[in-house]
């Protein structure tokens, strides 16, 4: 079952967190110069994606799992995965906004990572770890991570570091034992500001890490299969 | 005359109004007290309902709180247990059940094993607790749930046992929580929507129902619309209205039927009355006044006879009182005084004989008498020393303004009698102020001479205070010889009665008098 997971000591998952991604960062300052860190990082599963075709089609193949939820039971997921965000995340710092299919939950860069660095906080990795909890039973997800960065320094490192951050919450959420089929990453770096970029308080409102959590609805289209796979 | 019908009809009205008023208001304030204790218990009704609703809704909340807490492993035996004991003891849960997400994983009640998934939830509290409101899409077997989720438990509620038919009293009853229907008896029923109707009682005529819209907020907004059979509404206060409509109706059945028929009985009488006067079936007749002492013929008093066709005839006592109520009363004195003057054109022309005719009040009130007695004296040539004229004490109560008509009045030569005297005022500071002729005693003096009655005592101060006052004395009503002793031992010296003549018509009276004189 999968709610079990969660039950897996704190000092293992941070030990996990920093394994599968902190340790492995050099500090990068000045970052201009310095080799984004996920580079250089070994192969791993979680899937880098570039474009939203890709989100699309992995949708597509998470929907034919068991993870989906059924179509009759759509809006009934979404209302109690909404209730149970609500409750839980209020008052934490997250800004959570619901939309129709999905629920964007978005870390600000100031409770996430210290500056130039991938590495979660320890009040970030708290409320990661809040988050993970809801997720390993809300399973009809699929979780796209995007990081995101101001536009200072260079857009290049600025692109990989924001991708290594959004990793870096992926890897907690694996390492919490969320299926890693549901996690993609994307870096945007700072191609997508949500707020100026002129003033401090713009540019700390475009650092951040956004986690898309979309529904993962049981296709119709394939139930014909379904008897000949059986 | 018109003007005294319309006064009579306007009385009519009046009674009628006077009456219906009070019956209007009565019936009035029988209806308020009637609607506010019935506004009275629906609101009782209402405020118990919404307090049923509201106390299962915060139970529901809190059990699954507690359930949420509790540590035992979930879908185990002791935790299946559990939420069979809650669900059991409590009558309206239909189930109660635990979750992962989408999925029921287990649970216990009636739905056992049944997954509702409603589309849409109607309520997502902050605090994370999810609400359906009873629908098609929480419809289990044929009961349309209210369903709550917070956290990974869930309750099934059967909103028909929110309300207990038995405290009804035969309403139909539907129950809003938060602006959603919640809950309703019959199930079916159609009812309007609270915001189409303002709160408090509502008679809808064409529903031919009472409404009634009750709102009450403690912890959430709950509303309450009742319904209520206009028919079984006037069951229930049927004894009383009719009671008090019927006795209203009655008791103005009885004011108008009285008010009807006397009105009719003096309207008929007038219109009687007055084609009597104009067709000349009211005529003088005459009784003879006599000189006590010598028997002789001085005289007689002109009073009207009513005589209808068929040969009936109605007592002065009821027409003049009639005449005067009518407005007719100088219409009356006139027709007779034209009919004496008539009499008297067959009298030689020597004759001296005096005829007392009767004045009623408007012949002194009015000028109309006064010009047209002349007028009728002069055309006939009449002298008015012939006509005395008799006015009842009443009369003279009145005014300076009779003083002075009567004053010219004798002056013209008229004697003044005062007719019935005794028997009106007791003040007889008239007998100053007028100057009069005669005192004409009243029967019921006469009647009591020789007899104990109290009144027999009076007629001697009578007698002397006309002595004292220079007038001259007729005493009326004389039915025995003995009266006529009596009264000519103590100088009376005039007198009439049946003892001498009962009124006779003209040729009766001339024949009478003739016989006399020989």
């Amino acid at each position: 079952m999968n709610h079990r997971y969660h039950r897996l000591p704190w000092p293992l998952l941070l030990l996990m967190t920093v394994m599968g991604s902190g340790c492995t960062m050099p500090e990068p300052p000045p970052p201009r110069s310095a080799e984004p860190p996920a580079a250089r990082q070994a192969p791993q599963t979680l899937a880098v994606i570039g474009s939203d075709a890709d989100i699309e089609s992995r949708r597509r193949a998470l929907a034919r799992t068991d993870d989906a939820v059924d179509p009759e039971a759509a809006g009934y997921f979404m209302d109690v995965f909404r209730a149970r965000i609500k409750r839980d995340l209020a008052d934490t710092g997250i800004a959570v906004d619901y939309r129709d299919q999905a629920i964007l939950v978005t870390f600000p860069g100031q409770i996430g990572f210290e500056f130039g660095s991938a590495q979660l906080t320890a009040e970030a990795a708290v409320l990661v770890n809040l988050l993970g909890t809801i997720l390993a039973e809300y399973r009809a997800t699929l979780i796209v991570i995007s990081g995101h960065t101001d536009d200072v320094g260079d857009p290049e490192f600025n692109r990989r570091l924001s991708e290594s951050r959004a990793r870096s919450v992926a890897q907690h959420l694996a390492n919490m034992g969320i299926n890693q089929a549901r996690l993609m990453v994307r870096g945007f770096g700072s191609d997508r500001p949500i707020a100026e970029n002129a003033s401090e308080a713009g540019r700390a409102r475009n650092r951040r890490v956004e986690l898309m959590l979309q529904l993962l609805v049981r296709d119709p289209i394939l139930q014909p299969d379904k008897p000949e796979s059986a | 005359m018109r003007s005294t019908r319309n006064a009579l009809w306007l009385v009519c009205i009046a009674g009628a109004v006077g009456i219906a008023a009070p019956v209007t208001l009565v019936l009035w304030v029988i209806w308020e007290q009637t609607i506010i204790a019935e506004e009275d218990r629906l609101i009782r009704l209402s405020e118990d309902l919404a307090a049923q609703t509201e106390q299962a809704i915060v139970d529901a909340r809190n059990l699954l709180a507690r359930l949420n807490e509790q540590t035992v492993e979930p879908c185990s035996q002791s935790h299946l247990l559990k939420l069979q004991n809650e669900a059991l003891s409590r009558p309206h849960v239909r189930a109660i059940g635990y979750w992962q997400a989408a999925e029921r994983l287990c649970g216990a009640g009636l739905v056992q094993g049944q997954r509702l998934t409603p589309e849409r939830a109607s309520r997502i509290y902050d605090s994370g607790v999810i609400a359906w409101w009873p629908g098609p899409a929480t419809t289990a077997g044929d009961v349309a749930l209210f369903l709550m989720r917070f956290g990974n438990h869930d309750i099934a509620i059967d909103p028909r046992l929110l309300i207990t038919p038995g405290q009804l009293d035969g309403k139909q009853v539907a129950l809003w929580v938060e602006g959603l229907k919640m809950s309703a008896f019959p199930e079916n029923g159609v009812f309007p929507s609270p915001n189409e109707l303002p709160e408090g009682l509502l008679v809808d005529r064409a529903g031919n129902r009472i409404v009634s819209r009750v709102s009450l907020g403690s912890l959430f907004p709950i509303e309450v619309v009742a319904l209520q059979d206009l028919d079984d509404f006037w069951n229930r206060n049927r004894t009383l209205i009719i009671g008090i409509v019927g006795i209203g109706l009655a008791l103005m059945l009885v004011w108008l039927a009285l008010l009807w028929r006397y009105l009719s009985r003096q309207l008929s009488l007038e219109a009687a009355l007055r084609s009597a006067i104009d067709s000349g079936r009211v005529h003088a007749v005459y009784q003879p006044v006599v000189e006590l002492d010598t028997g002789r013929c001085v005289g007689a008093e002109v009073l009207g006879r009513w005589t209808e066709k068929n040969g009936d005839t109605v007592s002065p006592e009821i027409f003049v009182p009639l005449a005067e109520r009518a407005g007719m009363g100088t219409r009356l004195t006139l027709t007779i005084l034209e009919d004496l003057l008539e009499h008297l054109a067959d009298w030689p022309e020597d004759d001296q004989t005096v005829y007392h005719l009767n004045l009623t009040e408007d012949d002194l009130t009015r000028p109309q008498f006064s010009q047209r007695l002349q007028e009728r004296l002069d055309h006939h040539g009449v002298a008015a020393q012939r006509i005395a004229l008799e006015i009842t004490e009443r009369a003279l109560l009145d005014s300076e303004r009779i003083r002075h008509r009567v004053m010219e009045l004798r002056k013209r030569g008229h004697s003044i009698a005062i007719d019935d005297f005794g028997t009106g005022f007791s003040s007889l500071a008239y007998l100053q102020k007028f100057e009069l002729d005669t005192l004409k005693v009243d029967k019921t003096f006469v009647d009591s001479l020789q007899t104990e009655a109290v009144t027999s005592r009076v007629i001697q101060p009578i007698i002397d205070l006309a002595r004292a006052l220079n007038l001259e004395v007729i005493a009326e009503g004389i039915e025995t010889g003995e009266q006529v002793t009596w009264l000519a031992s103590r100088k009376v010296k005039y007198g009439q009665g049946y003892w001498y003549s009962p009124p006779l018509d003209g040729p009766a009276f001339k024949d009478w008098y003739l016989e006399r004189k020989q």
